[in-house]
């Protein structure tokens, strides 16, 4: 259990950025950039809470946490303990933070056998046009609040600068804030997440259990058995990424949006390839396999090498 | 027959976390060259298959090769240690983040406990061990 005083990491999902301790990791997730919804838990119970949506509507921040704990107090019914709720709470104090956004700051407690209680906040922002709802949960007498607190202000609901940070999972990259998540698979020591760029399409692979993948295999020799289908031209010293060797190439790959599954036969819906540039490295402190894939109108090279630059990988 | 039979109330998380993984004793563990375990497992006697060994070769006992995370598992699963301990081992020893080691590790017990090759020593309220 997390007791405030572990390491703190960075997760980004959809350019909401936040801190979280180590040990609490994505529990959930759905939705898009729009909408979504992301849970962090730790090994024992569901840690973090949030939620976003665009902002419709003339409601006001404090009418839509009203509603909330209207809500949250008349699940139990009669007989269900009291929730104690406490409003106006000054939760969030960055001067910079509150300048676009109106927050609304709240703290609920629930009695009974096993208590709960959490501190959370909600927000509309001007910038993104998204209302946000973060709450940090914990047990009934537990002491929560510099946790909660330094989340919630850590808590960023859009890209500062050109770059928005994807963090998930000890994976961590900066990318464009134009990119848009297309697709993303979070399976057991497999990591996969698919951008969308205006036609170009970056894919990020990370593979977990490196060395059960590579079979006694080097990384270059694993590399050109896996992706050497589709590159004509080897770059064997791509550089080092993330203090890595890195081996990259360029040639062509089938964009999987030309892809039909029906009447695939016919030529005009036959899969069209696309210039492709890739770049993967061996990441032997985190025994992981990273590999980026970009397809796009001509090969880009460069801006591989940038975005492979980003990777936060041990 | 486990028709109309209750099935019985999944394990607490926080219960299934302390339990401590045991393996079955009728067992046979070898280690073969590669240093994968080999697990032989006798051949259930029931009426059934007494009758179709008089008819045809049914093998007295039916091996299991564990790969190299599920030998190191099974090294685990002595009694002693917690599924929440083998959990941070397999995270440690496998550079794996919590959740992933979590997911895969509690699958594969899953699967070895309704294979029958181990059960969960569950602490019960009055601090008392049931296997």
């Amino acid at each position: 259990m997390n007791r405030g005083a572990s390491k703190w990491a960075v997760t980004g999902w959809h350019h909401l950025s936040f801190e979280r301790p180590e040990d609490w990791s994505i529990g959930a997730v759905s939705g898009d950039f729009s909408t979504g919804y992301l849970r962090l838990d730790d090994t024992e119970m569901p840690r973090f809470e949030l939620r976003w949506e665009r902002t419709r509507g003339r409601e006001s921040p404090d009418q839509v946490v009203a509603r909330y704990l209207k809500n949250l107090t008349g699940k139990g019914g009669k007989k269900a303990p009291p929730v104690k709720i406490r409003r106006d709470l000054a939760l969030i104090k960055d001067e910079t933070v509150l300048a676009d956004r109106t927050v609304e700051g709240f703290h609920w407690r629930t009695e009974g056998a096993e208590p709960l209680q959490a501190y959370g906040c909600l927000w509309m922002c001007e910038i993104c046009g998204r209302t946000v709802f973060a709450q940090v949960l914990g047990r009934g007498g537990e002491s929560m609040m510099t946790r909660a607190s330094r989340l919630l202000n850590s808590l960023d609901d859009h890209a500062r600068g050109d770059t928005a940070t994807w963090a998930v999972y000890g994976l961590r990259i900066d990318l464009p804030s134009d990119c848009v998540l297309k697709q993303h698979s979070f399976m057991t020591g497999r990591i996969e997440l698919t951008f969308q760029r205006g036609d170009a399409r970056l894919e990020l692979l990370r593979m977990s259990l490196a060395d059960m993948h590579l079979e006694g295999r080097t990384f270059p020799d694993w590399f050109q058995d896996t992706y050497g289908g589709e590159i004509d031209v080897w770059i064997d010293d791509a550089g080092l990424t993330g203090g890595h060797p890195s081996i990259g190439g360029t040639g062509q790959g089938v964009d999987p949006e030309t892809v039909h599954s029906r009447m695939a036969w016919l030529p005009w819906r036959r899969p069209r390839k696309k210039p492709l540039s890739c770049r993967g490295w061996h990441c032997t402190d985190g025994n992981r396999i990273y590999v980026i894939r970009h397809l796009d109108e001509s090969h880009r090279l460069g801006f591989l090498d940038e975005i492979a630059g980003t990777v936060v990988c041990h | 027959m486990q028709l109309f039979r209750k099935k019985p109330p999944p394990l607490p998380r926080r219960e299934l976390l302390r339990s401590k993984p045991v393996r079955n004793e009728k067992l046979t563990c070898e280690e073969n060259s590669d240093g994968e375990i080999v697990l032989g497992i006798p051949r259930r006697k029931t009426w059934w298959i007494n009758t179709m060994s008089r008819m045809f070769y049914v093998p007295s006992r039916r091996t299991v090769v564990l790969d190299r995370i599920g030998s190191f598992l099974w090294g685990l699963c002595d009694g002693q240690n917690t599924v929440d301990h083998v959990i941070s081992t397999i995270r440690t020893e496998f550079k794996l983040e919590r959740k992933e080691a979590e997911v895969s590790t509690l699958t594969y017990l899953k699967q070895l406990t309704e294979k029958g090759l181990i059960g969960l020593a569950v602490a019960n309220r009055k601090g008392e061990r049931k296997a």
